[in-house]
């Protein structure tokens, strides 16, 4: 049976493969604005971002960096408050949407599972430019100026979509790291708390047995042994 | 027609209205509300924060710019909570500070003209970027850039967020390595630590029952 954490592993290295494919087939100018903010407990912190133009798309990738079980609540709402993401208690996240509407769409990351632990998500948020994506259609069609696509032009969007799959690979890995470092810190601490409690024990249980043996021969002079 | 084309001109107007003046990230604070932000330096790394405020006004029913609001940005290093950046800034504009150690810091920003009557609600773009954005202002005073060469600079760019990050999960994987392997000797000094104690514990248990029998007279 597959641990959650392998499942989990699994799913965020699928997503991160979609992506990667995705960027490969399309790149494309990127306004992005990365970010990492502390989610208190029982804090729900939103983030916006404007879309001018239909058909522009939204890249969201979220990762917890550190804090209780490495998981959040994200919520997605377009400018008409339709959900266009809701997940609970998810470690990590890439998706791109395509931004229909015009207006604000909110993305939210709520903190109501933790008691007081707080949440550090890094987070990245990019929209495409309208720009690019008008002269990809036109160099598509055979018709715009750059029909004939200039081999600079190329090979610079090649060199951007490969170090956006380097940047994705290193924030899974700093994610996954951090998350190894928090659990060798708690395994340090269970051996120095289970090491003093045994040995509080032992000694209890010694005296303990010392003092039963002691009654046993202690109480009256009837010879019960 | 006539009729379709007002009214799509009048939404597009209300629309602009409403725009936020930089298209990117923003978030909203109310009154004196703080919002946190963290970000792991390298030591005397620059980093320079983009932003704009506009606050809401009940009058016009939108966003606009104020140029009477105050925005303040702290930057503390966080292990030790040193303040080392500390600045009041206008509605539209940056800021630039410089990490002096290398670690998590926190840059928060919050609005200083609120005080009492804190039922303002103000939107704020914010972009950082950690390099020095006068090296952009002097390449770009050389003279009229063209699309490609504005791409590569941005691609210079990008590989230099991953060589930083690179470095930083260097460092951070050695501190790793190090917690781990003390951690590993740990687990022997308690392990001993603990026999120590039970022997201890059995020699004393053995002397005093050994004690109590002799005085009985039962050995």
């Amino acid at each position: 049976m597959p641990s959650p954490l392998s499942a989990a592993a699994s799913l965020a290295l699928m997503a991160l493969v979609a992506l990667l494919s995705a960027s490969t087939i399309s790149p494309a100018v990127v306004d992005a604005t990365a970010l990492t903010y502390n989610v208190a407990a029982h804090e729900r912190a939103c983030f916006y971002a404007w879309n001018d133009i239909p058909k522009k798309k939204i890249a969201f990738y979220f990762a917890v960096q550190s804090g209780g079980s490495f998981d959040i609540d994200v919520d997605v709402r377009d400018p008409n408050q339709k959900q266009l993401l809701a997940l609970e208690k998810e470690r990590q996240g890439d998706y791109v949407f395509t931004a229909n509407e015009v207006g604000e769409y909110s993305f939210c990351f709520s903190n109501d599972m933790s008691t007081f632990a707080e949440k550090a998500v890094d987070f990245e948020i990019s929209v495409e430019h309208e720009k690019r994506a008008a002269q990809m259609e036109a160099a598509e069609k055979g018709s715009g100026p750059q029909a004939h696509t200039n081999a600079m032009d190329e090979s610079l969007f090649r060199l951007g979509g490969e170090l956006n799959q380097i940047d994705r690979m290193q924030k899974y890995f700093k994610t996954r790291e951090n998350r190894n470092f928090a659990t060798v810190i708690s395994t340090e601490s269970r051996i120095f708390w289970f090491s003093l409690s045994e040995s509080a024990l032992i000694v209890i249980m010694s005296a303990m047995q010392v003092f039963v043996v002691r009654t046993f021969f202690s109480s009256g002079k009837r010879s019960y042994v | 027609m006539a009729i379709n084309v007002t009214r799509w001109s009048i939404c597009l107007l209300v629309l602009l209205s409403i725009l936020p003046s930089v298209f990117g990230l923003y978030f909203y604070l109310e009154g004196s509300e703080q919002k946190c932000f963290t970000e792991e330096l390298p030591k005397e790394t620059m980093v320079t924060g983009e932003y704009t405020a506009e606050e809401w006004s009940e009058e016009h029913n939108k966003f606009i710019h104020n140029k009477e609001v105050g925005i303040e940005v702290i930057v503390d290093e966080l292990p030790s909570g040193n303040r080392i950046h500390s600045q009041k800034l206008s509605p539209k504009g940056q800021f630039k500070f410089t990490s002096a150690e290398s670690g998590q810091h926190a840059i928060c920003i919050f609005t200083s003209t609120a005080g009492w009557f804190s039922s303002t609600k103000i939107r704020l773009n914010l972009d950082l970027a950690i390099r020095d954005i006068m090296d952009d202002a002097t390449e770009a005073s050389e003279g009229t850039l063209s699309e490609l060469a504005q791409r590569v600079r941005d691609l210079n760019h990008k590989v230099g967020d991953i060589r930083r990050e690179q470095s930083y999960l260097r460092d951070h994987e050695r501190e790793f390595r190090d917690k781990s392997e003390a951690t590993n000797g740990h687990t022997v000094t308690w392990t001993i630590v603990q026999l120590v104690v039970l022997a201890i514990t059995c020699a004393w248990q053995m002397r005093h029952l050994r004690g109590f029998f002799e005085a009985r007279k039962m050995i």
